[in-house]
């Protein structure tokens, strides 16, 4: 099937998205056609704006307005502590509980030679170099996955000669999850560290 | 295994404490457009002539237990020709636990508990044990070593959860480091170091409940072995293809061998590379054994394994024969029978005749009669 050039070429541009497939791809550009212009242009200008004025933080990567995020600027919070995250969602995941006054810095990714993703596709150069400004303890919050576990490995032995104390957050079973209904890694990893009572 | 740690199993055998299916139910499943069977929960046998569906109302009940068609064929192919999905429904003998399995097109096999979408397919292991003895059993003995490392893998992760873990991730960490090796820009010893200490963690711990597994098979398959074959010696044995059998050896090993792993592109340590020997009258029977010989040590192995998980469990597995009794002698069919009635669980067997069950299970058995996609019980 041959689509009008603008067409195709707005089909193509939503593939490149993360998730969309030909298939969907090709109903959203149709879908996209059929809204009013008005609502088209409102979702064109929110991209690029979006684009414009975002940028990554100077100290932590996290997305940020300005030059400094939020975060990095709050005199409030704890210098002495960095979180490492994978991705911006996890900040915002863990800046929900209200529990955590330390800093973060996210890597945008996870080591995966299968994805061409090392050590220099991640932001690992900068948290190495915020390590000498009197931190205390790095946590290592990347998921406990094959590859979160090998990120976390990775960033352990590098870190841990500079002296700085570095930890890794637990995992276990979801609280209020029954046995039965658990995927069996959860209750395996759950089991595997268990704690005395 | 998980050493001072009990396995609660009671969501699969509390009341009746058996394994094994009281009702299932397929929809769209092979030749099946819809059926429902009852079976008994000691012997069935499936009696009917070739190609009208004994076989596929075993794999059904093989899938809902090991997540996997019997002969290893992608999921898709066991949808009804012209439909979307197909589905497996089985009540346990306990009465309250049902299990499913939803197979569809394009997209990925899901499984049920009461109803309830499981996190992962895999979920579903260990809650209907089963052993499977078929015909294609035979490659197990004669064919590649990656046909003898699958059976250890599928037998192993139906019974141990965690041993699925570690060879899941396992593979992962090789793919990964195999990558690694074939990008050849990140050669620093610390690109390395992540994948190959996961590697050894979860490869030595592969080995070891390789090797544990086989030590016992080797007993259980061995006594199997000597009822249903022809006095001939049955001898099994894990076969490293290297030393490493701690994680700092395994670690050592995978260091020195990185040069090398460059110029092939790929991991040359490690289970993925095991074997296990079969031996007959300590020859090995894929070199030497006759293809009778090695159709008797593939059975034995499997009746062996029967063994093994019902000393685990505490209670027998289901047990699904396909075909095997037409392929022995009296004699040699008798003692098969002898010891599946010895193993005391549920038993679902097929056969072409009815009669060549013999009547020491015919008196027993509930016999179902299959013909054209139709199931019709013809004994209580
Ligand atoms: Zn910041």
């Amino acid at each position: 099937m041959l689509f009008a050039r603008p067409l195709a070429e707005l089909i193509a541009e939503l593939e490149r998205l993360p998730g969309l497939g030909p298939k969907s791809a090709q109903r959203l550009a149709y879908h996209l056609l059929r809204v009013p212009e008005a609502e088209a242009d409102r979702l064109a200008e929110a991209i690029q704006t979006a684009k414009r004025k975002l940028r990554f933080c100077d100290v932590c990567q996290n997305i940020s307005e300005a030059a400094s995020c939020e975060v990095c600027l709050d005199a409030r919070r704890d210098p002495t502590t960095i979180c490492v995250v994978s991705e911006p969602r996890d900040v915002i995941a863990l800046e929900r509980l209200n529990e955590y006054h330390g800093l973060y810095h996210v890597l945008h990714g996870l080591l995966s030679p299968m994805d061409g993703i090392g050590p220099e596709q991640l932001k690992v150069h900068e948290l190495v170099v915020r390590l000498s400004d009197n931190v205390k303890e790095v946590i290592l919050a990347t998921n406990p996955t094959l590859e979160g576990d090998a990120t976390a490995l990775y960033l352990n032995k590098l870190i841990g000669p500079s002296g700085v104390k570095v930890t890794r957050l637990a995992h276990g079973m979801p609280i209020g999850g029954e046995l039965d209904y658990a995927d069996s890694a959860t209750l395996l990893s759950a089991l595997e560290y268990r704690r005395e009572m | 295994m998980l050493s001072g740690v009990s396995t609660d199993r009671d969501g699969g055998n509390a009341a009746t404490g058996r394994f094994g299916v009281s009702r299932c139910a397929l929809e769209a499943f092979r030749n099946y457009e819809e059926l429902k069977v009852e079976f008994s929960e000691g012997l069935n046998v499936l009696a009917g002539p070739n190609a009208q569906g004994k076989t596929n109302l075993l794999e059904a009940l093989a899938l809902v237990s090991t997540t996997r068609l019997l002969r290893g064929q992608r999921d898709s192919e066991a949808i009804l020709e012209g439909r979307d999905r197909a589905r497996v429904h089985v009540s346990l003998l306990d009465g309250p636990t049902e299990l499913g399995m939803t197979i569809e097109r394009g997209t990925r096999k899901r499984a049920l508990l009461n109803g309830l979408e499981l996190p992962r397919a895999s979920d579903l292991l260990g809650r209907l044990p089963s052993v499977s003895v078929t015909s294609e059993d035979l490659e197990i003995v004669r064919g590649e070593p990656s046909e003898r490392r699958l059976f250890l893998d599928l037998e192993l992760s139906s019974l141990y959860p965690a041993y699925l873990r570690h060879l899941t991730l396992y593979k992962r960490a090789l793919e990964q480091r195999n990558a690694l090796l074939r990008a050849q820009s990140w050669s620093a010893a610390a690109a390395y170091e992540p994948w190959e200490e996961q590697l050894a963690a979860h490869g030595v711990a592969i080995r070891a409940q390789r090797g544990a597994f086989l030590a016992r098979l080797d007993a259980t398959a061995r006594s199997a072995h000597d009822a249903i074959g022809r006095g001939e010696h049955l001898g099994l044995a894990y076969s490293p293809k290297d030393e490493a059998s701690t994680a700092e050896t395994f670690n050592e090993h995978l260091e020195q061998g990185r040069e090398e792993d460059l110029h092939r592109g790929a991991t040359s340590v490690g289970p993925h590379r095991d074997d296990v020997t079969i031996d007959i009258d300590e020859r090995p029977a894929r070199l030497f054994g006759s293809q009778g010989q090695q159709r008797t040590a593939a059975m034995a192995l499997k009746l062996g394994c029967m063994e093994v998980a019902r000393d685990d469990l505490g209670q027998p597995p289901m047990l699904l024969l396909d075909d095997m009794l037409s392929d022995l002698d009296e004699l040699r069919r008798e003692r098969l029978v002898e010891l599946v009635l010895s193993l005391a669980g549920q038993v679902v067997l097929t056969c072409t005749e009815a009669s060549s069950a013999g009547d020491r299970i015919l008196s027993q058995a509930r016999v179902f009669e299959v013909r054209a996609g139709k199931v019709l019980q013809v004994s209580a």
